[in-house]
């Protein structure tokens, strides 16, 4: 299993590459900085999300049950998935039933994270992702590096090969706008074309029965109204109770996700489309284990839209791929540990805890303190690399001993005029940074000199 | 044990304990200039805003070309044939939000649900004495608790991506244009 850092220095051998990217995603945080700063009560919007979903989570269970009770009146077919595999084989059970071999898909985290892809394409399904970035990264056989813009990773000239290979384009179009015109034609063909289309839940609603799919591009209605088939795909943790708590929802995701007062569309579905059939997948896949987890389950009020992605200093230099889980970024730091602890032990080391995250979320995760809490587990777990275990403990003696810091103190200070630069450069945390200039004397000489004492 | 009864068992045990579910606001007043602020907002997500009484003629000036225009305005059912190669679909748009420049239409207006997405062009026509300040307002307005229609849709601007290099493109796989015609009381 390679760490996040071995990933991320792997990313960062293009520098180019990575002040792009970094650019790119700190230019979406600046959007949401400024769509945001146009709503005076933009701090109470967020307190009030955080409150409906703890509330939620707090009668998940029967939410669940009334969110079922109204689809299945609605005339949907209510299914339920304990894990990724039964989501998978649902899916294809129902695209079997029907005779169904071409599924076209709007962005979903959650078959990203089942995997749904690779196993539909074995049972002889063929699989179109309708979304242009995800349909860029599925061209690319790679996996979303971003939860709201999959292929961020990726220049427009990379593209523009990707596009030249499947679609016929020149080589040399770099274009976004005629290489995003390319593939309108054959999206548009697949879509018209479909069997059945799969999409994502932004939101369930217990009141309705009804979900919400949020896009931009319209390729989720695209493709649910015009296949006889719409299969919605959600995780348990995305009900809210009241249909007008959406009002609140919608005001915060797009604000925080691309600094968009909302997306372009926001899809209410509660029926089927005569004469059509409409599937509800809830999975479970590890989040009631989570909701178990009293300091972390509020992780599970996220509604991925991402803005900790764009706001934070680490992701922004080392890239969506380089976190090795589905959810990349600051949440997904904080939920793939609880996932698989061992696997992704080095994810909640991938930050620099300056807080950014916490205060861009818009469901006011502490993110930050989640982090902080999940190297604990690392620890606990014995789960730290063998360096990284000794330095700590050694650490751990000099602070907790006033005579051996302060000496530890005075030796560092000669040190740093003594030691060459290169020297420290060969360790893990002297690789990336210049050493300070050593002080004369530490601040307690300091102020015990002057008087002050 | 079926996986739901396992999922709902495992909710119940681990879920914490009870949260109040917090009062929703009630929604701003509206603005004195909503009109001129709303026509902004679409402005600003990409659509264009005309406000004049004169439907047909804005219309026909905006897409003098368009040669297969479905009109939805009557609310007669869709029976028009092929869903794909329209190049202009009309329909009333029952709400507008001033703040994000979202019209709110419902599936009995559309005819077929998949009309205002499969369209070359959309126009959507809202009558100035429907709008609302924010999305508060919005929910409180439409009663979607008491009448839900099987399908709705809030529509901010035409389709549109920045899927490559943050880019911004208009017209991603839906409607290249939208234009909403504000009709005055």
């Amino acid at each position: 299993m390679t760490t996040h850092p071995e990933a991320a220095e792997a990313f960062a051998q293009d520098a180019e590459r990575t002040a792009w990217h970094d650019q790119a995603l700190w230019f979406v945080r600046a959007k949401r900085d400024q769509v945001t700063r146009a709503i005076p009560e933009w701090e109470a919007l967020r307190t009030l999300a955080s409150g409906i979903k703890a509330h939620t989570l707090s009668r998940l269970d029967e939410y669940l049950e009334q969110f079922e009770r109204n689809a299945l009146a609605n005339g949907v077919v209510v299914h339920w998935a304990a894990d990724a595999d039964e989501h998978n084989r649902i899916v294809l059970g129902i695209l079997r039933d029907r005779g169904a071999t071409r599924l076209v898909k709007s962005k979903s985290m959650l078959t990203e994270e089942c995997h749904l892809n690779p196993y539909l394409e074995a049972h002889g399904i063929t699989v179109v992702d309708s979304d242009l970035g995800e349909r860029i990264v599925q061209l690319g056989r790679e996996a979303p590096s971003h939860i709201v813009m999959p292929a961020i990773h990726k220049r427009k000239a990379e593209v523009g090969a990707l596009f030249a290979e499947h679609f016929g384009t020149s080589p040399d179009e770099d274009d976004p706008g005629r290489l995003a015109d390319a593939a309108r034609g054959p999206l548009r063909s697949a879509l018209f074309g479909a069997d059945a289309a799969l999409t994502g839940v932004n939101f369930g609603v217990a009141e309705t029965g009804g979900i919400v799919v949020c896009t931009n591009e319209g390729n989720a209605d695209l493709g649910v109204h015009l296949a006889p088939i719409h299969i919605a795909c959600m995780g348990i943790e995305k009900l809210v109770p009241r249909v007008a708590d959406l009002g609140v929802f919608l005001r915060l995701l797009a604000r925080s996700a691309t600094g968009q007062p909302i997306t372009a569309y926001s899809s209410h579905v509660v029926t089927p489309r005569a004469p059509g059939q409409l599937h509800f997948v809830i999975v479970d896949n590890g989040r009631s284990e989570h909701l178990g987890r009293p300091e972390f389950r509020e992780a599970l009020a996220c509604i991925r839209c991402g803005a900790c992605l764009n706001t934070c200093p680490v992701y922004r230099r080392s890239g969506g791929h380089s976190y090795g889980s589905t959810i990349p970024g600051p949440i997904g730091a904080i939920l793939s540990p609880g996932v698989d602890l061992a696997k992704h032990a080095s994810l909640p080391f991938a930050s620099t805890l300056c807080g950014s995250c916490g205060d861009v979320c818009p469901v006011k995760i502490d993110i930050p303190q989640q982090l902080y809490r999940w190297r604990q587990m690392v620890g606990r777990a014995g789960l730290l690399p063998a360096k990284k275990r000794l330095t700590m403990t050694l650490l751990g003696g000099v602070f907790g001993s006033r005579a051996w810091y302060e000496w530890c103190g005075r030796m560092a200070r000669v040190a740093l005029r003594v030691v060459p630069g290169w020297l420290a450069r060969r360790t893990a945390w002297g690789r990336e940074r210049e050493l300070p200039v050593a002080p004369k004397e530490s601040f307690r000489e300091w102020y015990q000199r002057s008087g002050r004492g | 044990m079926s996986s739901r009864q396992e999922i709902l068992d495992a909710v119940r045990r681990n879920r914490p304990d009870a949260r109040p579910l917090p009062d929703l606001p009630t929604g701003a007043a509206l603005p004195h200039d909503a009109v001129e602020r709303f026509a902004a907002m679409v402005r600003e997500v990409g659509g264009e805003a005309v406000i004049t009484g004169d439907v047909s003629t804005a219309i026909h000036n905006r897409y003098p070309e368009a040669r297969r225009v479905i009109s939805m305005m009557d609310g007669a059912p869709f029976t028009a044939g092929s869903l794909d190669g329209i190049d202009l679909v009309i329909i009333r748009g029952e709400l507008g939000v001033v703040e994000n420049g979202a019209i709110w239409v419902a599936e009995s207006a559309m005819g077929h649900r998949a009309l205002p997405f499969v369209t070359m062009h959309l126009v959507l026509v809202l009558r100035a004495t429907d709008l609302v300040a924010d999305m508060h307002g919005a929910y409180a307005a439409l009663g979607l608790e008491r009448r839900t229609p099987g399908f709705g849709v809030f529509i901010s601007g035409p389709s549109k991506t920045a899927d490559i290099e943050r880019a911004l493109v208009i017209g991603a796989q839906g409607p290249r244009s939208l234009m909403v015609v504000i009709t005055p009381p």
